[in-house]
């Protein structure tokens, strides 16, 4: 019997859908509007499970978190059906495919998709993704990281990190050619799948204030000036970037040691020559 | 984090722990949940962005960056920091990119004329003395350098066309034979292969002058093949072929015996761990001589280990780079040179211990600082030596 989920408030409905399955492969981690009422809304922390079909409206969206740490942001005016999923935590490997109808979403890979088994399809293509990052809607599919194919019209093409693909035709027309983005889509697809307004994402009100986020990052990584990127960037005592002077400081390091590789070999050989023209010119044999 | 997922410090755990072990596609879900609860978090953004630029995920990184900028009340770090990215991100997203280093200065060599540590040589398979002037000088030269890189990338996933030069001048104040006047050229394609690595096949041009005469110019290709390590740093190999034509002159009257093919391959580091970062160099070096006495096989290892650190001087802060290097070289000669001695074939061991210091003076202009020691002892007396110097000199990098 099919089970109905709705996610309260006039401008966002949200429904899941169960088939006999229960197997639970997730978490709702975020949710946009909170559920406030109705039937069975989801809220941040339902679970969600295998063929679920998840609808939003106007300025809904909600992040899944599913159990391999894939991360699924669904926008708003969207619809998807997770078709199936398969996770084998001891090998690190299993399945996740899924429908979107309409609208888009925001991937982010976890373990199933580090091996190169996730697919989702839209109206118009296939898509695949291996590790990494993609934004996927049934007109354009644009990779943020890691290696991504788009199926449509008898055509594959791989993105890579950065590209962007239009899709179209119901299936029928070949993805464009993998290239850049037109301008300001990037911008607009960081901000789709943010929070708007007074929206919390099923958090409490306040609960996640600047003040509040950084004393929780100073408590996870045991510095009040420290953050979770540390590790992966260059930081200067008072907190700046060295991003642009380490670059210039590796290229300078990188360009003198192949000057002076260079001239080694000229010296040694300047050594030879030197040693050489003197005996034959220069010296004086000791008569013993 | 899946039974609450709303709790900050669970997700915070998670993102740094997920970052140290280089899955920072687990920690971006993370942040990605902060801005679901409030959009409005200028630090977090920064930290998606710095996450997506480190995954060479440009664009998206800007797209973050430039939000994280965008209210009246971010702090001045975090804007500080974002734009110092946002910099970086237009370069590396530009169609042309271009790097220069130069440096100029005065050099003191207590051996400058490589003369050898005693008098007493071999010559015609016999002892000899050499004359005073033979042996070893010190001298002070001037000198220029320049390094410059510029790349026309044809596609977003690392495919280039570059070019390099190298030059390098350095006039003796007295022993004006060892005037060196160096210029290489490559220029080659890149071929990205996945994410992360990249092969590229490259023509290389060389010409030397020697006390203001030809010395030698050479013709070759290469081929080369880089890989980042994780987050840790880059590896790269290479091997090139070069045909060298000496070219004899007063100074060097049997120069023209050393013409043939140079031979290099090598392997490059350059990593970092936590506050430890080095650079190392493995080569090996064949030269096929017309003279058969002049091929030679050399196998050599350098190193260095670069310490950044950033100090306030007159109430503004100063980028410095301490770095001590050492090196080894063995080189083992085919056969013996009959005008040295028929019997002895020239086997050389050196070894080479320095430092380099760079200060900054005010953005991309600064001060280095170079000493180096090295000693060569040689199965000849004739090349057994040793030499210390000192270079100071501006920097100009861009």
């Amino acid at each position: 019997m099919a089970e109905h989920r709705i996610i309260g408030g006039t401008l966002a409905l949200l429904t899941l859908c169960g088939t006999a399955s229960a197997q639970e492969v997730g978490t709702a981690s975020a949710v946009n509007p909170a559920a406030t009422s109705n039937l069975r809304t989801i809220t941040i922390g339902s679970s969600i499970r295998h063929k679920a079909h998840i609808q939003t409206a106007t300025g809904g969206s909600v992040q899944l978190l599913f159990l391999d740490k894939t991360s699924m942001t669904i926008g708003p005016n969207s619809d998807l059906t997770i078709d199936e999923y398969v996770y084998d935590p001891a090998g690190s490997t299993g399945k996740i495919a899924a429908t979107l109808g309409k609208g888009a979403l925001r991937f982010v890979g976890g373990q199933i998709s580090h091996n190169g088994d996730a697919e989702i399809r839209t109206s118009n293509a296939v898509i695949g993704i291996r590790g990494g990052t993609a934004f996927i809607s049934s007109e354009h599919v644009y990779t943020g990281y890691g290696v991504v194919t788009v199926k449509s019209g008898g055509t594959s093409v791989a993105l890579r990190t950065g590209e962007f693909t239009v899709t179209g035709g119901g299936g029928a027309n070949p993805p464009t050619p993998p290239g850049r983005p037109p301008a300001g889509v990037v911008a607009a697809l960081v901000h789709k799948f943010q929070s708007s307004g007074k929206q919390t994402g099923g958090a409490a009100p306040g609960s996640a204030s600047p003040a509040r986020v950084a004393t929780a990052e100073a408590r996870a990584t045991g510095s009040p000036k420290r953050t979770v990127v540390a590790a992966v960037t260059h930081v200067n005592a008072n907190g700046t970037a060295l991003v642009a002077t380490s670059k210039r400081t590796a290229h300078a390091w990188s360009s003198t040691s192949h000057q002076s590789s260079i001239a080694k070999s000229v010296i040694h050989s300047l050594h030879t020559s030197t040693i050489h023209s003197i005996a034959k010119h220069v010296m004086h044999p000791l008569h013993k | 984090m899946y039974k609450s997922p709303s709790n900050l410090d669970v997700s915070f755990k998670f993102a740094e722990q997920a970052v140290a072990r280089g899955d920072y596609e687990a920690a971006i879900g993370a942040l990605e949940r902060m801005l679901f609860f409030n959009p409005n978090l200028p630090r977090v953004k920064l930290e998606l962005g710095v996450l997506y630029f480190k995954l060479d995920s440009f664009e998206l990184a800007r797209g973050y960056l430039q939000d994280a900028v965008k209210g009246s009340d971010v702090p001045d770090d975090i804007r500080a920091q974002a734009r110092a990215y946002l910099a970086e991100i237009d370069r590396r997203l530009s169609r042309h990119e271009y790097s220069v280093f130069l440096q100029g200065g005065m050099r003191y060599q207590t051996n400058a004329n490589l003369g050898p540590n005693g008098l007493m040589v071999r010559a015609l398979g016999q002892d000899a003395i050499l004359g005073q002037p033979f042996g070893k000088h010190p001298d002070w030269n001037y000198f220029q350098t320049v390094s410059a890189y510029y790349a026309h990338k044809m596609n977003l996933r690392g495919d280039a066309i570059e070019l390099t030069f190298q030059g390098l001048n350095s006039t003796q104040v007295k022993q004006h034979a060892f005037n060196l006047g160096l210029m290489e050229v490559t220029v080659g394609q890149r071929v990205a292969v996945g994410q992360n690595a990249s092969f590229k096949y490259y023509g290389i041009g060389d010409q030397v002058w020697l006390g203001g005469a030809n010395y030698f110019n050479a013709i070759g290709g290469g081929l080369s093949a880089r890989t980042t390590v994780g987050s840790f740093g880059i590896v790269e190999a290479y091997i090139e072929d070069r045909h060298r034509n000496f070219f004899d002159s007063l100074n060097y009257p049997t120069a023209s015996q050393q013409t043939g093919e140079l031979i290099t391959a090598a392997i490059t580091t350059d990593v970092a761990s936590g506050a430890l970062h080095w650079v190392t160099r493995v080569g090996y070096d064949e030269g096929r001589a017309i003279f058969n006495y002049n091929s030679y096989k050399r196998y050599s290892i350098d190193v260095a280990f670069p310490f950044a650190f950033e100090l306030q001087l007159f109430g503004t802060p100063h980028q410095f780079v301490f770095a001590p290097t050492a090196g080894y070289t063995r080189a083992d000669y085919a056969a013996p040179d009959p005008v040295l001695d028929r019997k002895i074939v020239r086997h050389d061991n050196e070894q080479r211990y320095g430092a380099i210091f760079d200060a900054q003076i005010v953005d991309n202009l600064g001060v280095r600082t170079e000493v180096q020691y090295f000693r060569i002892d040689s199965t000849l007396s004739n090349y057994t030596t040793n030499s210390f110097s000192i270079a100071v000199g501006p920097t100009v990098r861009f």
